[in-house]
């Protein structure tokens, strides 16, 4: 009896690689539609960031025109369109026990309305299609490679 | 006439392959397009969010969707908002005693959060409830987020519809 032994040929190479391509896209669909530029990111839309309690030195980092990036992808955020320096605020007791704001004159504020793309989903605003943004979020920015700073996301109405 | 040759084929090594990629191939589509929807019952959980800015008050109302931080989950909806102004321990510069104080206004508010969940099963572990595949319990930090904000807070408390309170 001739016995025929199956062997490994075009259809089978053929079904493997479908399968494998299939099982990987599900895997990397995120990170894949995003490396190659196909990610829908949103449109221009403008978004508005507190710093708090920055010395005068990191406060003058930040400067309208320049590029806000991701300290650690090294992506582009967006572009400062403003920049509001404030004092910060402290808050103290008076003589009479009242709670008081004072300003600290050695410490500031920034509101930095930045130029940005950004969709809304579902479940909040993202900033380039996946960094969340909505108000109350803190997202991580730069201004330079060096320094990093974290920024808590107000509502746009609140640039003022 | 030609003799009937019967031809046996073995399942071997490739087969094998085929077969196993086809199966990971139809779990993962399974998983990512019908996300696990195992069916629970109703919950009440409250949170309660600290230092919340006045300017995102507006931006949380009854009815609103609550996800989880990731937004991959459904938590519930709100179904209460209350809100007081949120208190801060300072030193009384007169006795040097450490006071707890109210902010003033329009600058810092505790909200407290009733989420009416619909999809609430008891957790795996004791005294722990699932939303929608987030465990929770009594006391947990829990960041939450809505189609307009995203919010910090403490879970205080949570009941099942069919048992009592944790």
């Amino acid at each position: 009896m001739q016995e025929n032994k199956r062997r490994f040929n075009s259809m089978d190479f053929l079904l493997v690689m479908i399968l494998a391509a299939a099982v990987l896209s599900l895997i990397l669909q995120g990170n894949l539609a995003r490396s190659i530029g196909l990610e829908d990111v949103g449109e221009p839309c403008e978004c508005t960031l507190l710093l708090t309690s920055l010395d005068a030195d990191a406060a003058a980092l930040f400067r309208a025109g320049e590029p806000l990036t991701h300290p650690d992808t090294g992506e582009v955020l967006g572009t400062i369109r403003t920049v509001r320096r404030e004092n910060a605020v402290l808050y103290t007791l008076d003589e009479q026990g009242r709670v008081r704001q004072v300003s600290d004159t050695a410490s500031f504020n920034l509101t930095i309305t930045l130029s940005a793309t950004g969709k809304t989903a579902e479940h909040g605003f993202l900033l380039n299609g996946a960094i969340n943004a909505s108000p109350g979020d803190t997202i991580s920015i730069t201004p330079d490679e060096e320094a990093r700073f974290s920024a808590l996301v107000l509502p746009t109405e609140a640039a003022g | 006439m030609k003799p009937l040759v019967k031809q046996k084929t073995h399942f071997n090594l490739v087969d094998a392959i085929i077969v196993l990629l086809a199966l990971a191939a139809a779990v993962a589509l399974l998983f990512y397009a019908f996300p696990q929807t195992k069916s629970g019952e109703k919950a009440s959980l409250t949170v309660v969010c600290t230092g919340v800015r006045q300017e995102f008050l507006p931006l949380i109302s009854k009815g609103d969707v609550v996800y989880d931080q990731s937004g991959a989950s459904i938590l519930g909806t709100v179904a209460s908002v209350s809100k007081k102004r949120d208190s801060l321990s300072l030193t009384d510069p007169q006795t040097d005693e450490t006071k707890t104080v109210l902010y003033p206004e329009n600058t810092f508010y505790e909200l407290t959060l009733v989420l009416s969940a619909t999809n609430a099963v008891e957790g795996d572990q004791a005294q722990t409830i699932s939303l929608g595949g987030v465990s929770v319990k009594a006391g947990q930090p829990l960041s939450l987020r809505t189609a307009r904000v995203s919010l910090s807070g403490i879970c205080e408390s949570y009941r099942m519809e069919k048992g009592g309170e944790q």
